[in-house]
Protein backbone atom coordinates (compact mmCIF):
# COMPACT_ATOMS: atom_id res chain seq x y z
CA UNK A 1 0.00 0.00 0.00
CA UNK A 2 1.59 3.09 -1.11
CA UNK A 3 1.53 5.76 1.30
CA UNK A 4 -1.06 9.08 0.64
CA UNK A 5 0.83 11.54 -0.93
CA UNK A 6 1.59 14.44 1.51
CA UNK A 7 0.16 18.02 1.09
CA UNK A 8 2.39 20.50 -0.76
CA UNK A 9 2.68 23.53 0.88
CA UNK A 10 2.64 26.41 -1.13
CA UNK A 11 6.44 28.11 -0.69
CA UNK A 12 6.67 30.46 2.21
CA UNK A 13 5.63 34.08 0.58
CA UNK A 14 9.02 35.83 0.38
CA UNK A 15 9.85 38.31 3.18
CA UNK A 16 8.60 41.78 2.74
CA UNK A 17 12.72 43.42 2.92
CA UNK A 18 11.69 46.48 5.45
CA UNK A 19 12.27 49.79 4.25
CA UNK A 20 15.15 50.75 6.72
CA UNK A 21 17.82 48.27 7.30
CA UNK A 22 20.03 49.53 10.04
CA UNK A 23 22.70 46.55 9.02
CA UNK A 24 22.77 46.84 5.01
CA UNK A 25 22.64 50.85 5.11
CA UNK A 26 23.58 51.97 1.51
CA UNK A 27 26.86 53.76 0.91
CA UNK A 28 25.07 57.15 0.56
CA UNK A 29 23.56 56.07 4.30
CA UNK A 30 26.72 55.10 5.98
CA UNK A 31 28.34 58.34 5.07
CA UNK A 32 25.17 60.51 6.48
CA UNK A 33 25.80 58.49 9.83
CA UNK A 34 29.03 58.99 10.67
CA UNK A 35 27.60 62.78 11.03
CA UNK A 36 24.50 61.32 13.78
CA UNK A 37 24.29 63.06 16.70
CA UNK A 38 25.17 61.18 19.17
CA UNK A 39 24.92 63.10 22.20
CA UNK A 40 21.77 62.04 23.95
CA UNK A 41 22.19 58.21 23.46
CA UNK A 42 18.98 58.36 21.44
CA UNK A 43 19.14 54.92 18.85
CA UNK A 44 18.31 56.74 16.12
CA UNK A 45 18.80 53.89 13.52
CA UNK A 46 15.82 51.79 15.49
CA UNK A 47 13.93 55.02 15.70
CA UNK A 48 14.08 55.24 12.09
CA UNK A 49 13.70 51.01 11.12
CA UNK A 50 10.46 51.15 13.83
CA UNK A 51 8.87 53.96 12.08
CA UNK A 52 9.76 53.85 8.50
CA UNK A 53 7.70 50.80 6.90
CA UNK A 54 4.56 52.48 8.80
CA UNK A 55 5.05 56.01 7.62
CA UNK A 56 5.56 54.31 4.02
CA UNK A 57 2.35 52.48 4.11
CA UNK A 58 0.61 55.01 6.00
CA UNK A 59 -0.14 53.56 9.24
CA UNK A 60 -0.30 56.35 11.29
CA UNK A 61 -2.98 58.62 13.32
CA UNK A 62 -3.51 61.89 11.75
CA UNK A 63 -4.61 65.07 13.15
CA UNK A 64 -5.46 67.68 10.26
CA UNK A 65 -4.33 71.29 11.97
CA UNK A 66 -7.81 72.40 10.36
CA UNK A 67 -9.69 69.94 12.19
CA UNK A 68 -7.73 70.67 15.40
CA UNK A 69 -6.59 74.85 15.10
CA UNK A 70 -5.57 75.46 18.59
CA UNK A 71 -3.28 74.08 21.04
CA UNK A 72 -5.93 73.08 23.47
CA UNK A 73 -8.58 71.14 20.37
CA UNK A 74 -5.23 69.25 19.24
CA UNK A 75 -4.16 68.38 23.07
CA UNK A 76 -7.52 67.17 23.61
CA UNK A 77 -7.98 64.96 20.49
CA UNK A 78 -4.79 63.16 21.69
CA UNK A 79 -5.74 62.36 24.68
CA UNK A 80 -8.96 61.11 23.39
CA UNK A 81 -6.95 59.11 21.04
CA UNK A 82 -5.31 57.61 23.68
CA UNK A 83 -6.81 54.12 25.21
CA UNK A 84 -5.73 54.23 28.96
CA UNK A 85 -3.26 56.44 30.48
CA UNK A 86 -1.56 55.54 32.69
CA UNK A 87 -2.15 56.30 36.38
CA UNK A 88 -6.70 56.07 34.77
CA UNK A 89 -6.40 52.30 34.21
CA UNK A 90 -8.57 50.76 36.58
CA UNK A 91 -6.84 47.37 38.32
CA UNK B 1 1.17 91.59 -8.26
CA UNK B 2 -1.04 88.88 -6.03
CA UNK B 3 -0.85 88.39 -2.69
CA UNK B 4 -1.02 84.93 -1.39
CA UNK B 5 -4.38 83.71 0.34
CA UNK B 6 -2.82 83.22 3.56
CA UNK B 7 0.67 84.36 5.49
CA UNK B 8 2.47 81.08 5.65
CA UNK B 9 3.70 82.22 9.21
CA UNK B 10 0.11 81.03 9.85
CA UNK B 11 -0.30 77.95 7.95
CA UNK B 12 0.05 74.97 10.49
CA UNK B 13 1.05 71.49 9.56
CA UNK B 14 -0.68 68.11 9.97
CA UNK B 15 0.62 65.78 12.26
CA UNK B 16 1.23 62.84 12.38
CA UNK B 17 1.51 60.06 15.14
CA UNK B 18 3.41 56.80 14.36
CA UNK B 19 2.32 53.66 16.03
CA UNK B 20 5.03 52.87 18.01
CA UNK B 21 4.54 56.53 19.23
CA UNK B 22 1.70 54.92 21.38
CA UNK B 23 4.06 52.46 23.60
CA UNK B 24 6.55 55.40 23.72
CA UNK B 25 3.98 57.83 25.79
CA UNK B 26 2.79 54.82 27.31
CA UNK B 27 6.26 53.66 28.91
CA UNK B 28 6.73 56.76 29.36
CA UNK B 29 4.17 57.46 31.49
CA UNK B 30 4.06 53.96 33.46
CA UNK B 31 7.42 55.25 34.72
CA UNK B 32 5.97 58.59 35.83
CA UNK B 33 3.18 57.11 37.14
CA UNK B 34 5.80 54.48 39.45
CA UNK B 35 6.68 57.23 41.43
CA UNK B 36 4.27 58.65 43.93
CA UNK B 37 4.55 62.11 43.27
CA UNK B 38 4.05 61.56 39.70
CA UNK B 39 1.46 63.14 37.67
CA UNK B 40 0.94 61.17 34.44
CA UNK B 41 -1.98 62.88 33.02
CA UNK B 42 0.20 66.38 33.77
CA UNK B 43 3.04 64.97 31.82
CA UNK B 44 1.12 64.13 28.89
CA UNK B 45 -0.51 66.92 28.45
CA UNK B 46 3.73 68.24 28.71
CA UNK B 47 3.93 66.00 25.71
CA UNK B 48 1.29 67.22 23.93
CA UNK B 49 2.36 70.88 24.70
CA UNK B 50 5.45 69.77 23.22
CA UNK B 51 3.34 68.50 19.84
CA UNK B 52 1.47 71.98 19.60
CA UNK B 53 4.95 73.97 20.28
CA UNK B 54 6.63 71.85 17.18
CA UNK B 55 3.58 72.29 14.68
CA UNK B 56 4.16 75.94 15.26
CA UNK B 57 7.82 75.81 14.56
CA UNK B 58 8.86 72.46 12.91
CA UNK B 59 11.89 74.20 11.44
CA UNK B 60 13.09 75.40 14.65
CA UNK B 61 15.19 72.65 16.24
CA UNK B 62 18.23 71.58 14.47
CA UNK B 63 18.12 68.32 12.16
CA UNK B 64 20.27 65.82 14.23
CA UNK B 65 19.94 62.99 11.81
CA UNK B 66 19.93 62.48 8.02
CA UNK B 67 19.28 59.69 5.95
CA UNK B 68 19.19 60.97 2.15
CA UNK B 69 18.37 57.27 0.52
CA UNK B 70 14.74 58.14 2.55
CA UNK B 71 14.36 61.85 2.51
CA UNK B 72 14.21 61.63 5.94
CA UNK B 73 15.76 64.23 8.86
CA UNK B 74 15.40 63.78 12.20
CA UNK B 75 14.84 66.27 14.78
CA UNK B 76 14.64 66.66 18.43
CA UNK B 77 12.52 69.00 20.29
CA UNK B 78 12.61 69.07 24.37
CA UNK B 79 9.20 69.36 26.19
CA UNK B 80 9.48 69.15 29.70
CA UNK B 81 11.36 65.72 30.78
CA UNK B 82 10.44 63.61 27.40
CA UNK B 83 12.42 64.08 23.96
CA UNK B 84 10.10 64.06 20.76
CA UNK B 85 11.71 62.62 17.79
CA UNK B 86 9.99 64.03 14.73
CA UNK B 87 10.66 64.67 11.01
CA UNK B 88 9.25 67.73 9.06
CA UNK B 89 7.35 67.14 5.36
CA UNK B 90 7.53 70.22 3.95
CA UNK B 91 4.33 71.34 1.62
CA UNK B 92 3.33 69.28 -0.98
CA UNK B 93 -0.05 67.68 -2.98
CA UNK B 94 -0.75 65.33 -0.12
CA UNK B 95 -0.64 67.72 2.49
CA UNK B 96 -0.80 71.06 1.27
CA UNK B 97 0.21 72.88 4.74
CA UNK B 98 2.73 70.22 5.54
CA UNK B 99 3.00 67.13 8.10
CA UNK B 100 4.77 66.80 11.48
CA UNK B 101 5.44 63.40 11.83
CA UNK B 102 6.22 62.07 15.18
CA UNK B 103 8.24 59.09 15.26
CA UNK B 104 9.69 58.59 19.15
CA UNK B 105 9.05 59.82 22.49
CA UNK B 106 11.88 59.27 24.77
CA UNK B 107 11.72 59.97 28.93
CA UNK B 108 14.92 62.80 28.28
CA UNK B 109 18.65 62.29 29.59
CA UNK B 110 19.52 65.21 31.62
CA UNK B 111 23.12 65.21 31.27
CA UNK B 112 24.61 68.33 32.48
CA UNK B 113 23.34 71.82 32.81
CA UNK B 114 23.67 73.15 29.48
CA UNK B 115 21.30 70.25 27.76
CA UNK B 116 19.22 71.98 25.30
CA UNK B 117 20.53 75.25 26.64
CA UNK B 118 23.93 74.91 24.91
CA UNK B 119 23.94 73.41 20.81
CA UNK B 120 27.22 71.54 19.65
CA UNK B 121 28.10 73.53 16.70
CA UNK B 122 27.40 71.06 13.75
CA UNK B 123 29.43 69.37 11.78
CA UNK B 124 30.58 71.00 8.33
CA UNK B 125 28.49 70.79 5.64
CA UNK B 126 26.27 68.67 7.14
CA UNK B 127 23.20 70.53 9.16
CA UNK B 128 23.10 73.72 6.70
CA UNK B 129 19.66 74.79 6.89
CA UNK B 130 19.87 75.29 3.15
CA UNK B 131 20.38 72.30 2.07
CA UNK B 132 17.73 70.51 4.50
CA UNK B 133 14.91 68.30 2.44
CA UNK B 134 11.95 70.50 4.15
CA UNK B 135 13.00 73.40 3.04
Amino acid sequence: MSAAPKPVSPDPAPARRPAYDPNNLSPMDLEDRQYDDTSESIDWDEIIATTQDDWEARRYKLFKSTDYPTEEALIQALEQSRSVTPGQESD
Amino acid sequence: MSLPDKNPIEIIPDLAEMPRVDRDVTQCLKFIARHPWGKPLDRARDIYRGYARIQRGPLLNPIKVRRRSLGLELRRHNAAQFAIIYAYVKPNEEFPRGLVSIRAVRHARVRDVFSGVREQAPPPHYFNATTSFAE
